[in-house]
């Protein structure tokens, strides 16, 4: 990794932490992100020889000052004032205590008084730093609209002063769906590029905020029953049934597993614990042998129920495939109706066409994975099976 | 902080004022007013209860010429009946105070931040 690059990551990982930093000790959005923004700038100039030991502290102590240089400017703060504003007690030397402030601005940016369309939107922006220009095109909006839309979004934040405080019970219920579904988003984003602790870090935050909301814990667990396979794909793409069990990291498995049971034991079930008991059923495979097909097509079955997305459905046609026959999943693949190109929709109806032995469209389908596959080790994948469909 | 919540009525809500049940609107605002005041969050006199819509004269100017309307600024479902300013410290304690208006309940209450003092 070169330094520009590790500065990059750094700057991914720790945008929103020393923004929710800012924020928590009482300062204007707009302004703190300037001085976020000033901090990294200065970053890029001093760390060219070496990074401090902790960036993440030196980035929050540099945006502390450059937030009061800021406001004393335009404010015209008094010295006395910014003597007590620089005395802060906390000198950020243990970032763990950091994630619970950036939990905060989820909260911020699911306010009901702000737009919904514009919600996560702001979330990345706030949370992970990602300009107009990069989310235009994950949610089809031009950039300068999407960008005027944030900054109506950041000054109402700021005139109406909605504050980054976490909401009372009712509302944090409330807001829980779609916090969740933002950390799933931005662990989801991290899954194939790097180490995605930050969104573990987060669910871990959330489960302790949310004072142990079965949700929260069934997504902390999701996200451990992923993590315990990610070294298995790192180096090549390995579907799940392919892989050995014995790669599979056995204490994150255990530890998944005694979150999920207490997340049942809670008995209000959901999207994100149906999701880990997914993943629970397939890990079976390690003590069995095999996975129970029939239960992970059920698991889908009440999953699709509740929130049919197109993912779901998918993983439902694959877990039927394997409980019930090519047939059936077939039926269910032909009401899927895609807006645009998916991998995993062609992934899927390449092995169904497969065991229905149609070569013809099962080389069509997998032609189409290896043209979607964005990441190589996919590709490869994808090309060796075009080969073995040809001749098999 | 201070903020305007600006209460808005149905044509409906408006005719309880000259009705048979007048008695009782009259009675949840002049409740919910004493709510306000009782818990120190109201701005004395910064607000108002207004008179119906029909009540009302619209000026507009164009380049120098002015116009005269009967009426309201427009003919919209809700209208505006009145407004307080409230002093609190966040949004979310502003909007608290506005759910409970009589109003809130098929009319609306809009919270519009208010400027901040120049000096």
């Amino acid at each position: 990794m070169t330094a520009s690059e590790r500065v990059d990551l750094i700057f991914r990982e720790s945008y929103g932490k020393v923004l929710a930093y800012l924020l928590a000790r009482g300062f204007d959005l707009l302004r703190s992100e300037d001085a976020v923004s000033a901090a990294f700038a200065a970053a890029l100039m001093e760390w060219s020889d070496a990074l401090p030991p902790n960036p993440e502290a030196w980035l929050c102590r540099v945006a502390l000052h450059r937030v009061i240089d800021i406001e004393r400017r335009e404010r015209r703060i008094t010295p006395l004032e910014s003597l007590v504003e620089t005395a802060d007690p906390i000198e950020p030397e243990d970032p763990t205590m950091l994630p619970d402030e950036r939990l905060r601005l989820f909260f911020l940016c699911t306010h009901p008084a702000i737009a919904a369309e514009i919600q996560t939107p702001l979330m990345l922006q706030l949370v992970l730093g990602m300009s107009a220009e990069s989310m235009s095109e994950l949610f089809l909006l031009p950039a300068a609209t999407l960008g005027q839309r944030l900054v109506r979004a950041k000054r109402k934040i700021r005139d109406a002063q909605i504050l980054p405080e976490l909401p009372n019970a009712e509302e944090f219920q409330r807001r829980l769906p779609s916090v969740l579904q933002a950390i799933y988003g931005l662990y989801s984003r991290d899954w194939g590029t790097t180490e995605p602790t930050e969104a573990m870090d987060l669910a871990r935050s959330l489960m302790i905020a949310s004072e142990g909301d079965p949700e929260a814990i069934g997504l902390l667990a999701l996200v451990l029953f992923c993590e315990s396979r990610r070294k298995v794909v790192r180096d090549a793409y390995v579907p799940l049934s392919e892989q050995d069990p014995s790669d599979w990291d056995q204490e994150m498995i255990s530890s998944a597993e005694k979150l999920l049971q207490a997340a049942a034991a809670r008995e209000s079930p959901g999207r994100f614990q149906l999701e880990a008991a997914i993943q629970s059923a397939h890990v079976q495979r390690a003590f069995t042998g095999s996975p129970s097909y029939a239960q992970i097509a059920r698991l889908y079955e009440a999953l699709t129920t509740m929130a049919p997305t197109t993912s779901n459905r998918l993983g439902h046609v694959a877990a039927t495939l394997e409980a019930t026959g090519p047939e059936a999943a077939q039926i269910l693949l032909s009401r899927i109706q895609l807006t645009e190109p998916y991998l995993p929709y062609e992934a899927v109806s390449a092995h169904v066409a497969l065991r229905r032995n149609d070569l013809t469209a099962a080389r069509k389908h997998a032609e189409a994975a290896r043209a979607l596959s964005k990441d190589p080790k996919t590709a490869a994948y994808w090309g060796e099976m075009i080969q073995t469909i040809q001749n098999p | 902080m201070k903020y305007g919540l600006l209460f808005y009525e149905t044509s409906a809500q408006f005719a309880e004022r000259e009705s048979e049940s007048a008695g009782q609107y009259w009675g949840a605002w002049s409740a919910y007013i004493d709510q306000l005041d009782d818990a120190g969050v109201m701005v004395r006199g910064a607000g108002a209860g207004l008179q119906v819509p029909g009540s009302a004269t619209t000026l507009r100017a164009t380049a120098g010429e002015l116009t005269i309307q009967d009426g309201p600024i427009a003919d919209t479902k809700e209208q505006l009946a009145g407004l307080v300013v409230l002093e609190v410290p966040s949004l979310d304690d502003a909007m608290a105070w506005a759910k409970l208006a009589p109003c809130a309940e098929g009319g609306a209450v809009e919270v519009r931040p208010i400027l901040p003092d120049p000096s």
